[in-house]
């Protein structure tokens, strides 16, 4: 009886790490993978500019129609990268930073940036930003900024989509 | 020769039962979040780094990149607020006041979690904070309506872009089918 009980928490215990260490991996996977197809959009540590999102272009799960989105995948493993944002004529724009694990590590929006332009340096632990640009401390080497931008009709895309090619991403020099 | 054997069964069937009970916690999926209000469900813990683990694995699989709380709320329906699952082939007309927010969005996707192929690109509705919600979805839409896939389950996601203190537990939305 206790052999038997044994086997059968030996099973448990196996089923249970599995489970954990599954769920605990599929964030970063997913990222990874989503970051791979979005390097079709522009390399490493440049802003790339997505189309509006359609049925037939399937870069990531439940895109939202009514946003432009620009990407910028960045590495900071030899060092800073810079974003600057201009200001975009449009109902709403934001721009957020997410590590590899998923979690939103900046977040500033039209509101917050007061209609004005903005440069953040995506740095990690032991660099420094330069100087005169905020600094935004990220926990994974690579991740993804994202500019989004709400198109309030597929009309508005051409100049919202001319404004958003201002924005920049670069490694710092 | 028998003990190894012995190992080696064990260490197949619970590798078995954790990915079964990963892919069925997963599949569970949005509708496991404890935040509902009518059909809609949402959670506050969208891309914050107090998830849970199960929290941020249920995010990455079904809205990758979401933004946290403070900038936008994302509640998900799969059924009507008759508790009826929603159905590609029936009209809906989705319904409320105005929202707590800069601005709100209503968007069908198919059971993948993609947008519903149509000629006419006609995947949302939306407008400002200000206004009442007002959205029509069905198999052949007209001007403004949203196009859902006759014959198939959908499901809608409401966004809600620069959340007022208000917005969660204040009156969403009904979602009522109109014909079938």
């Amino acid at each position: 009886m206790l052999r038997r009980l044994g086997w059968i928490g030996l099973v448990a215990g196996i089923a249970m790490l599995v489970y954990w260490t599954a769920i605990a991996m599929i964030p970063s996977t997913l990222m990874s993978m989503a970051m791979g197809r979005l390097e079709q959009n522009a390399p490493v540590n440049a802003m790339g500019h997505a189309p509006l999102s359609t049925a037939e272009r399937r870069i990531i799960v439940r895109p939202s129609p009514d946003l432009a989105y620009s990407t910028c995948l960045f590495d900071v493993t030899d060092g800073p990268v810079e974003i600057s944002v201009e200001p975009i004529d449009a109902p709403y724009w934001s721009l957020s930073v997410f590590d590899a694990e998923t979690d939103v590590a900046f977040i500033r929006n039209d509101r917050e940036a007061g209609g004005a332009a903005f440069r953040i340096a995506l740095v990690k632990e032991g660099q420094a930003a330069p100087q005169g640009v905020e600094a935004v401390r990220v926990s994974s080497d690579r991740g993804l900024a994202l500019l989004r931008i709400l198109v309030p009709e597929r009309d508005a895309f051409a100049a919202i989509d001319a404004a958003r090619r201002t924005s920049r991403c670069g490694a710092v020099e | 020769m028998r003990l190894a054997l012995r190992i080696l069964l064990a260490l197949i069937l619970g590798i078995a039962i954790g990915l079964g009970a990963a892919w069925l916690s997963l599949r569970a999926g949005i509708s496991a979040f404890e935040e509902r209000s009518g059909p809609w469900i949402t959670s506050q813990n969208f891309g914050s780094a107090e998830a849970s683990d199960r929290e941020r694995a249920i995010v990455a699989v079904r809205g990758l990149m979401a933004l946290s709380a403070s900038e936008a709320i994302y509640f998900n329906a799969a059924t009507d607020s008759d508790g009826r699952d929603l159905d590609g082939g029936c009209r809906y007309r989705i319904a409320g006041p105005p929202l707590a927010a800069r601005w709100w969005s209503v968007t069908a996707y198919g059971a993948d979690a993609h947008l519903i192929p149509n000629p006419d690109h006609a995947y949302s509705a939306g407008g400002d904070g200000g206004d009442a919600v007002l959205a029509i979805t069905g198999p052949e839409p007209g001007l403004g309506e949203i196009a859902t896939p006759a014959g198939e389950p959908f499901e809608l996601t409401l966004r809600a872009y620069g959340p007022g203190e208000g917005l969660i537990g204040s009156e969403l939305p009904r979602i009522e089918r109109l014909s079938c």
